[in-house]
């Protein structure tokens, strides 16, 4: 074929006849550029003026998460208990590093920050009085001012979650504060800047945390109609209001045991105990909402967390939980136990190792963590 | 007619056993058979800047977006040749090349795209990517755009001033040069 159409013109000039006359206009430096990744394109705002203004530019940092939408190079970001200290750790180091202790970029602050919520590389942190939060996306090292959260000395944030709605393109954060006798639920919208109170939870989730994905945050909790069944309720950043997402049809969900939500690939997912065939299994939801688009990622045979609280106290099985974390394309899980440690296994070959990590005792909440040059107006 | 890349499978089945090498000769009758009838409806022929005349098979050209609409929407003449006057020959034929192995090449691509890569410099990446970007093509455009990615993100400031050709115009440097993942979150 090629003989005829390719191959057939032999008028090709050898060698460069204007070796600097292709010079790429900007929309094909935008589309390169799209590609690099985010340590490197901080470094490149100092080539020229205008791939500075390019490399700021809101909309080439949206275009740019949506490219690396399926990064390789995720993060894991906690705060420190009893130390006013954020870090970070590469997935990809976390799971070379079996034989050496993981390292940690460390980020150290004045005040102690807990992390409410990460999203699109920004998180959103809240001081240790509850009374004011930020936003901070530690790529491009920027930082909202703080907000206060009306949180007084005898209350309390319990329930919350952070996300991004683009219907009205702002992110937004959910805080259920409460005392013993009352509870406010409410919604404060960064760039508006302003807290909405809204409906309380029509249920009582089992973990404080909402798990963002596809525009809702994401909790489970026991069903209204009935305590043996699970169910997840969502809140939907758009519209502001709740709504319940089926699990796993597959089985009985009695015999699951404390399922517990994260996103992994983009998709929610569910990780239960379960108690008949003494495994975790993690179901992924391929399709938000769609209940038969749920499929099971990974099976985890029952292991000891802790081998010490075990023995002295075997009703504390009742308690264990795993939460999935990250997975590798080659099946490689990292999961948190309840007791705060981090395991990593390994589905092809089915080995499960404790990860040991330099110096951090005491990794307070971890949170998935994507680069990005998200800088919202706030 | 049209012999090249299927020749070559000719030869490189030879040393089969002559009942195998029958049957695959057979296969390639019919296939031929099926592409020259195509071609003698379809067949486009393109004009590079150079002045030299490519014919196309319809295959190809459905990757090339923008001479594809030319023929659907303008009634284009198909016994003249689309003048390109963006792109040179030699461009053309890398186009076609590259357009043909991503489309047939289903075992080796990863290893023709390296071979691919190898060949070019980086005048002659610009080059190839300006013209895919013009033909609108866009399994080309991607491998070229991370061809680039992967060419520059490691790099500094300056080469990426020498490869892009760029004037530095930044007088204050050091302030918009910020490291990436550290530091603290206090205030200022």
């Amino acid at each position: 074929m090629l003989g005829s159409t390719g191959k057939m013109p032999k008028l090709a000039p050898t060698g460069d006849e204007s070796p600097s006359s292709a010079v790429l206009p900007e929309e094909l430096i935008w589309e390169i550029l799209l590609r690099v990744p985010v340590r490197s394109l901080v470094q490149f705002r100092c080539v020229c003026k205008s791939w500075n203004s390019l490399i700021s530019d809101p909309q080439f940092a949206k275009d740019h998460l949506r490219t690396t939408a399926t990064d390789p190079n995720q993060r894991l970001v906690s705060s420190l208990m009893g130390n006013p200290k954020i870090v970070s750790f590469s997935v990809q180091s976390l799971i070379q590093s079996l034989s050496s202790p993981a390292r940690a970029r460390r980020f150290s602050m004045s005040d102690k920050f807990h992390i409410l919520g990460s999203c699109n590389g920004l998180l959103c942190l809240c001081d240790i009085h509850q009374r004011c939060i930020r936003l901070w996306n530690p790529s491009i090292r920027f930082r909202s001012k703080r907000f206060p959260t009306g949180v007084t000395p005898d209350t309390g944030i319990t329930h919350h979650g952070f996300g991004y709605d683009h219907l009205t393109d702002s992110y937004k954060l959910l805080v259920a504060v409460e005392d013993l006798n009352e509870k406010v639920t409410k919604v404060y919208t960064f760039g508006e800047n302003s807290w909405k109170v809204i409906q309380n939870f029509p249920c009582r989730p089992t973990r404080w945390l909402g798990k963002f994905v596809s525009g809702t945050l994401n909790w489970i909790a026991k069903a209204a109609a009935s305590d043996d069944q699970w169910v997840i309720l969502n809140f939907d950043l758009g519209n502001e209001s709740y709504g319940e997402v089926l699990l796993p049809q597959e089985g009985d969900c009695n015999k699951f045991c404390n399922p517990v939500l994260n996103v992994l690939r983009g998709c929610l997912c569910v990780c239960f105990y379960d108690s008949k065939e003494a495994r975790w299994v993690v179901w992924l939801m391929k399709e938000y909402g769609v209940q038969h688009s749920w499929t099971k990622l990974v099976m985890i045979p029952h292991f000891i967390q802790d081998p010490w609280i075990e023995c002295q106290h075997s009703f504390f099985r009742w308690y264990h939980s795993l939460e999935p974390l990250a997975i590798t394309e080659n099946g490689i899980i990292i999961l948190k136990t309840n007791f705060s440690k981090v395991v990593i296994y390994n589905s092809i070959d089915g080995k499960l190792n404790y990860l040991r990590i330099r110096g951090e005792h005491g990794l307070h909440d971890l949170h998935s963590y994507h680069e990005s040059l998200v800088f919202p107006p706030c | 007619m049209v012999i090249t890349a299927k020749g070559k499978e000719i030869l490189e089945i030879a040393e089969e056993p002559e009942y195998v090498m029958l049957a695959k000769v057979e296969d390639l009758k019919m296939d031929m058979l099926r592409i020259v009838e195509e071609e003698e409806i379809k067949k486009i022929r393109l004009k590079t800047s150079d002045e030299a005349t490519f014919e196309v098979e319809p295959s190809i050209l459905k990757e090339m977006k923008r001479v594809q609409s030319l023929i659907n929407t303008e009634a284009i003449d198909t016994s003249v040749a689309i003048p390109l006057p963006n792109i040179t020959s030699r461009n053309l034929s890398r186009i076609i090349d590259f357009c043909w192995e991503h489309q047939y090449n289903t075992e080796n691509l990863e290893e023709f795209k390296g071979r691919f890569l190898k060949s070019l410099n980086h005048q002659e990446l610009k080059e190839l990517l300006l013209a895919a970007n013009y033909l609108n093509i866009k399994t080309l455009f991607d491998f070229l755009c991370n061809s680039f990615t992967d060419l520059i993100q490691n790099e500094s400031p300056e080469f990426i001033r020498d490869f892009f050709n760029i004037l530095n115009d930044t007088n204050s440097v050091k302030s918009m040069h910020a490291p990436a993942f550290q530091g603290s979150i206090d205030d200022d």
